[in-house]
């Protein structure tokens, strides 16, 4: 029987900036439902990493294939089509300033669901903001939000697409212990219970434990390590071994 | 001073504006039209913008006749003074007053706005998506500016008529009748079409340097300030070559 698709694929992925390659030649694949997490030190090209995994940057060199489709060769409607599936958690939450949390919210489900029933649309905000714990916030402009609430809205508008493929750049970063154990585990429920393959780009090594079915990590713009969490703490690699002092 | 040493990054920066508006054109048909969208846009850059476009145009009309007035009294032809404001302030100067205030007041604002979502990723969380920034954050705002920017020259027409007024009775009484008369009495449609035409040409002008502005932002606080400064000086820059080429063009079929 042939081996399935990965979900999500990198060959030989090559970026430079100013003659530095930020990624050198970097291989990277993600099975269907799988956690993978990206560990790397600051300045390592995780978030680099990341925006070229959904076509926001391009590579100089190599290609990325989501479901099989190639970033770098497919036409508009094709990438659109694809990006419709995906999901993504930005470091800051990229949240709609001038909108309300309903309003992102519906904003998202109009224009990336196409679905112009009001009903309908209520039901999913309502729904939404059930899963991520904020229910409470349905009416609040997001400058009157917390940033582990406004990191709840950025997953709530990236889960209500019900995406195939989650991405998340850093999503414990700037926020207190408890809160990112929250948002920890939150990213956990949403892989088992909705079965979303994810990449988790992040240097919390809580975050990596609660997270992780597979670790990467990165440095030099490749990959050094790649295992489990308990494989990669027990690594003789001083330089990933360092990591999980 | 070398006068050409930005001449290569202003030719780069120029063609990057003329493949923006190819794009949000695409994006313009290609997408369902948000009409409310562009009600929305229309109504708070309009609403925003017409106190100030009104006060501006009223003084320079009223300045425009007490300046005047003098000189045309050297030569007793006071009578022409409502004409010849009339067709000043319809043909030329209503249109680039109001123009030039629209392009700080509402080119700014779109700069810094476009700026600031693609500094907070905002513009990338769309894209991410697979929802077009273009058609959903640039034709809104293009659309709004290229149909008010004509009402808001329109409405600053008519209060820099009444400042003439009021600068017409500061010197002598006159019947506000009279007054209407005389001053649209040599103005013709040809003088009121080219002048009315151009002002889409700075709405969209205004709307679109704004926009690629704030989407050509650096990272930063200080990339939002570079683009609205950005937005600010291209817009009037262009209100200015805008205005020189339909001028031109108007002498070509209209006659001088």
């Amino acid at each position: 029987m042939a081996a399935p698709v990965p979900v999500l694929q990198m060959i030989d992925g090559t970026r430079r900036f100013g003659g530095r390659a930020v990624l050198d030649h970097m291989a990277l694949s993600l099975r269907q439902g799988e956690t993978l997490v990206i560990l790397g030190r600051s300045g390592a090209g995780k978030t680099v990493l990341l925006k070229c995994l959904v076509g926001l940057m391009q590579l100089d060199e190599g290609s990325v294939l989501i479901q099989g489709l190639d970033l770098g060769t497919a036409d508009p409607d094709s990438l659109n089509l694809i990006r419709r599936k995906l999901g993504f958690l930005f470091q800051g939450a990229a949240i709609y300033d001038s909108l309300s949390v309903r309003g992102n919210l519906e904003f998202q489900i109009r224009k990336q669901l196409r679905i112009r029933d009001a009903a309908q649309v209520e039901i999913l905000v309502r729904q939404v903001l059930l899963d991520v714990g904020l229910e409470e916030a349905y009416g609040r402009m997001p400058a009157e939000l917390s940033g582990g609430m406004r990191k709840r809205l950025g997953l709530a508008r990236a889960l209500v697409s019900e995406p195939d493929l989650m991405l998340y750049d850093e999503p414990t970063t700037g926020l207190d212990p408890v809160t990112s154990q929250e948002i920890s585990h939150l990213i956990r429920a949403t892989q088992k219970g909705r079965g979303v393959a994810s990449i988790v780009v992040t240097h919390d090594l809580h975050c990596a434990r609660a997270t992780a079915d597979r670790i990467v990590v990165i440095g030099d713009g490749a990959c050094r390590a790649e295992g489990t969490y308990a494989q990669l703490e027990a690594s003789p690699d001083e330089a990933v071994n360092a990591f999980f002092r | 001073m070398n006068l050409f040493e930005g001449l290569p990054g202003r030719m780069e920066r120029f063609g990057s504006l003329v493949r923006f508006f190819l794009s949000s054109g695409r994006a313009l048909f290609r997408s369902r039209p948000d009409v409310g969208e562009w009600v929305r846009q229309g109504y708070l850059l309009g609403n925003r913008s017409f106190g100030l476009v009104a006060v501006t145009a009223f003084i320079v009309g009223l300045v425009l006749t007490v300046q005047s007035r003098p000189t045309l009294a050297l030569f007793g032809a006071e009578r022409w003074l409502p004409s010849m404001v009339a067709i000043s302030i319809i043909k030329e100067i209503g249109p680039v007053i109001a123009a030039l205030v629209c392009a700080g007041r509402i080119g700014s604002g779109i700069g810094a706005e476009v700026a600031s979502m693609k500094v907070s990723e905002q513009l990338d969380a769309m894209e991410v998506s697979g929802i077009s920034a273009l058609a959903c954050v640039v034709v809104p705002r293009v659309v709004a500016t290229t149909l008010v920017i004509p009402v808001l020259v329109l409405l600053g027409d008519a209060a820099a008529l009444l400042g003439s007024y009021v600068g017409m009775i500061l010197a002598s009484p006159m019947d506000p009748g009279l007054f209407l008369t005389r001053a649209f009495e040599n103005l013709t449609y040809s003088n009121l079409l080219p002048a009315v035409a151009k002002t889409f040409a700075f709405g969209l002008y205004i709307g679109l340097a704004g926009a690629h502005c704030g989407f050509e932002a650096e990272p930063g606080p200080a990339g939002v300030a570079k683009a609205t400064n950005r937005a600010v000086v291209a817009g009037i820059f262009g209100v200015f070559l805008i205005d020189l080429v339909a001028v031109n063009l108007t002498n070509l079929f209209f006659g001088s």
